[in-house]
């Protein structure tokens, strides 16, 4: 009995990641995005108004 | 009427059994390399080492299967015990891949992103494919040249 649910869950789960795929073709990047996005958040001005004023 | 454990002990179908060893093989081998990824690129967040973020989501991806086996194994009756460890490593992998990837898809593609990113400049080119397309994304062709070349007439 546990074998089943185990190949169903499994069969479901593939079934879930193939239709996924399948109606969401991946789409060319949005040319802002950029080659290389950063890691973390750029900052913002004010952002970086704060750590200059924090530096001084 | 059967109870639970007289039912996981009746002999299956040697297609049925055929099947689900190779869907369990299949779900571990795609399970396990998207959840790596998938964990790199959370633990990219906050370091961006290659060894570092390689080591830690195979280190997950391998002991938290490992772990909840180990606690679920029934110690006394080891016929029900029988693949169990499989059978937990083919679910637990394939199904968080697919919760990253698919239902968590619009807070996890731009980690994938950025993974792939880390990727493609680490020269892992096929990888970096691998995971954009995870994302949802693939590289955008280069922008064309729309410059006009300086024309042999107007240069006087």
């Amino acid at each position: 009995m546990r074998s089943y649910l185990n190949f169903a869950a499994l069969v479901g789960l593939f079934a879930i990641a193939g239709w996924w795929f399948a109606t969401h073709p991946p789409v060319p990047r949005a040319p802002e995005a950029g080659p290389i996005s950063s890691p973390k958040p750029a900052l913002t001005v004010d952002a970086g108004a704060r750590a200059v004023d924090a530096g001084r | 009427m059967l109870d639970w454990r007289e039912a996981n002990l009746i002999r299956k179908p040697a297609l049925f059994m055929f099947a689900h060893r190779w869907l369990k093989v299949l779900a571990i081998l795609v399970g396990f390399a998207v959840t790596t990824v998938c964990l790199m690129s959370v633990v990219g967040l906050y370091n961006q080492l290659l060894v570092a973020r390689l080591a830690a989501g195979v280190l997950l991806a391998l002991s938290v299967p490992a772990i909840v086996a180990w606690s679920i194994v029934p110690r006394r009756d080891p016929l029900i015990a029988i693949g169990i460890p499989s059978e937990t490593y083919a679910l637990m992998l394939l199904a968080f891949a697919v919760a990253f990837v698919v239902l968590a898809h619009k807070f996890t593609a731009p980690l994938l992103m950025r993974e792939g990113d880390r990727q493609a400049r680490e020269g892992e080119e096929e990888v970096a494919h691998a995971v954009w397309f995870l994302a949802g994304v693939r590289p955008s062709p280069p922008p064309a040249d729309t410059s006009t070349p300086p024309s042999s007439t107007g240069a006087r």
